[in-house]
C-alpha cells in the first residue's frame, strides 16, 4: 500500500499543465454551457478534496476518484440543467453548491486533522 | 438525512474500494490497485489536468465578462450620441426645407387678398404650433436640482417633471408666445414627463440645469412670479434648496421645432370663401 504513496508527480504535473494550458489558450465557452461551468468546477473541487483526504487516509483508489469526479460533474450540470427547465435553475444551484460546500468543508477539516493533528 | 450529509463527506465509494481489497487478500489486491500504477497515474494526471483548465478558464471568463460589459456599455453610450447627432442633422434639414417651403408659398399666396387671408392664418397656426423662429424680449427661467444631501437620503430638490410642467404652464398662462426648454422648443403636442431619473421633453432627455425660455409680454415676468407655480417652486427653493432663477432677456431667439405628426387634417375654409356660402 506505501506504492500509493510514491510518485504524485504525474497528478501534478497534470494539474500545473492544465492551469497553463486554461490561461495560455483562453478558450472560449458556448453560451449554452456558460451556466453549467462555475458548478462543473465546484463539483470537481469537490471530488478533488474528496479524493485527497481517501489518500491521507491510505484508501485513496484512482478508478473511485475518477468514477467521482465524472459523476460529480455531470450530475451537478444535469441538476442545473434541469433546474433551468423547470424555472428553479437559481435555487437548484445553490442548492448543489451548498452541498458540496459543506463537503468540501468537512473533507478539508479531516485533510487538516490528518496534517496538523489538530 | 442532513446529519449523514455533515458526517459523511467522503465518498463512501473509497471505502468499500479498500474494503474489497482488504477481503480479496494480496493477489486481487494487487489487481484491484492497478488503478494505482502507470495508467491509474496517467489517467488521474488527464482529470486533474481537465480541473485545472476548467477553474482556470471559469476564473478567466468572470474576470472578463466585468470589462465586457463596460465596453457594452461605452459601445451602447456612442451608439446614442451618433443617432442623436443624426436626429439633430435631420431636425435642421427639415427646418430648413421647411423653410424653402415657407418661402415659396409666400410668394405665390402673397398676389392675391384670399391668399394673404390665408397666408395670416398659417402664420398664426404655425407660431401656434411651434414651427416659426420666434424672437423677442421674454424671459430665461434655470431650474437647478439642490445638491444631493451628504448622508446619502432621497434627494427631496430634485427637479421632477411636474416642476417643469407648472413653470411652462405658468409662462403660457403668463402670455407667453414660445416657450423651449434646453433649446427645445415646445408645440402643441410636446410632452413633458420623467423616465427613471431623467426628464423626457418630446423623449429627448434633458439635464438639469432645465434652461426654459419664453417669449412673451413685458409684464410676464411679474405675472409668472405671482403665480401659483412661481409661488410654489419659491416655497421649494427656500425649503429643499433646489434653484430658481428668473431673469428678464430683451432679444430671446427661439428656434422652431419638429411639430408633431399630423394625425388629422381637413380641408380650411378659408373667411373670403366662407362668406360666399361655405361647403
Amino acid at each position: 500500500m506505501r506504492g500509493i504513496r510514491t510518485g504524485p508527480l504525474i497528478p501534478i504535473l497534470g494539474l500545473a499543465v492544465g492551469i497553463t494550458a486554461g490561461v495560455l489558450l483562453d478558450p472560449t465557452v458556448p453560451t449554452s454551457l456558460q451556466p453549467y461551468l462555475p458548478i462543473a468546477v465546484v463539483a470537481a473541487l469537490d471530488a478533488v478534496f474528496g479524493g485527497i483526504r481517501a489518500r491521507l487516509d491510505d484508501i485513496f483508489d484512482a478508478k473511485v476518484f475518477v468514477v467521482s469526479f465524472v459523476s460529480n460533474v455531470i450530475v451537478a450540470g444535469l441538476i442545473v440543467f434541469l433546474g433551468d427547465q423547470l424555472g428553479v435553475g437559481a435555487q437548484l444551484s445553490t442548492a448543489v453548491i451548498v452541498v458540496l460546500g459543506i463537503r468540501i468543508f468537512g473533507n478539508v477539516a479531516a485533510i487538516r486533522r490528518h496534517l496538523f493533528r489538530a | 438525512m442532513l446529519r449523514r450529509l455533515l458526517d459523511e463527506t467522503l465518498d463512501p465509494g473509497y471505502e468499500q474500494a479498500a474494503a474489497r481489497r482488504a477481503g480479496a487478500g494480496a493477489d486481487a489486491a494487487e489487481r484491484a490497485s492497478a488503478g494505482t500504477g502507470l495508467l491509474g497515474r496517467l489517467v488521474l494526471a488527464g482529470c486533474l489536468l481537465l480541473i485545472g483548465g476548467l477553474t482556470t478558464i471559469v476564473i478567466t471568463q468572470v474576470r472578463s465578462s466585468a470589462p465586457q460589459r463596460e465596453e457594452l456599455r461605452q459601445a451602447l453610450i456612442q451608439d446614442i450620441a451618433a443617432q442623436r447627432a443624426a436626429g439633430d442633422l435631420l431636425q435642421r434639414r427639415l427646418v430648413e426645407v421647411r423653410d424653402q417651403a415657407t418661402r415659396a408659398r409666400e410668394e405665390l399666396l402673397a398676389a392675391t387678398t384670399q391668399g394673404q387671408n390665408a397666408l395670416d392664418e398659417l402664420d398664426r397656426a404655425e407660431t401656434g404650433a411651434g414651427l416659426t423662429t420666434v424672437r423677442g424680449p421674454g424671459l430665461a427661467v434655470t431650474l437647478t436640482d439642490a445638491p444631493a444631501p451628504d448622508d446619502g437620503g432621497e434627494n427631496l430638490g430634485r427637479i421632477l417633471d411636474g416642476d417643469v410642467q407648472s413653470v411652462v404652464n405658468a409662462l403660457w398662462a403668463a402670455g407667453a408666445e414660445a416657450v423651449a426648454i434646453d433649446g427645445q422648443r415646445l408645440g402643441p403636442t410636446t410632452s413633458i414627463r420623467s423616465a427613471g431619473q431623467a426628464i423626457l421633453v418630446d423623449f429627448r432627455p434633458v439635464t438639469s440645469p432645465y434652461l426654459i425660455e419664453a417669449i412673451g409680454p413685458r409684464d410676464m415676468f411679474d405675472r409668472l412670479l405671482e403665480s401659483a407655480a412661481g409661488r410654489t417652486l419659491a416655497s421649494y427653493a427656500s425649503a429643499f434648496g433646489l434653484g430658481l432663477d428668473v431673469v428678464q432677456v430683451d432679444q430671446l431667439q427661439l428656434l422652431p421645432g419638429a411639430g408633431g405628426v399630423i394625425t388629422q387634417a381637413e380641408p380650411a375654409r378659408l373667411r373670403g370663401e366662407a362668406e360666399e356660402g361655405g361647403p
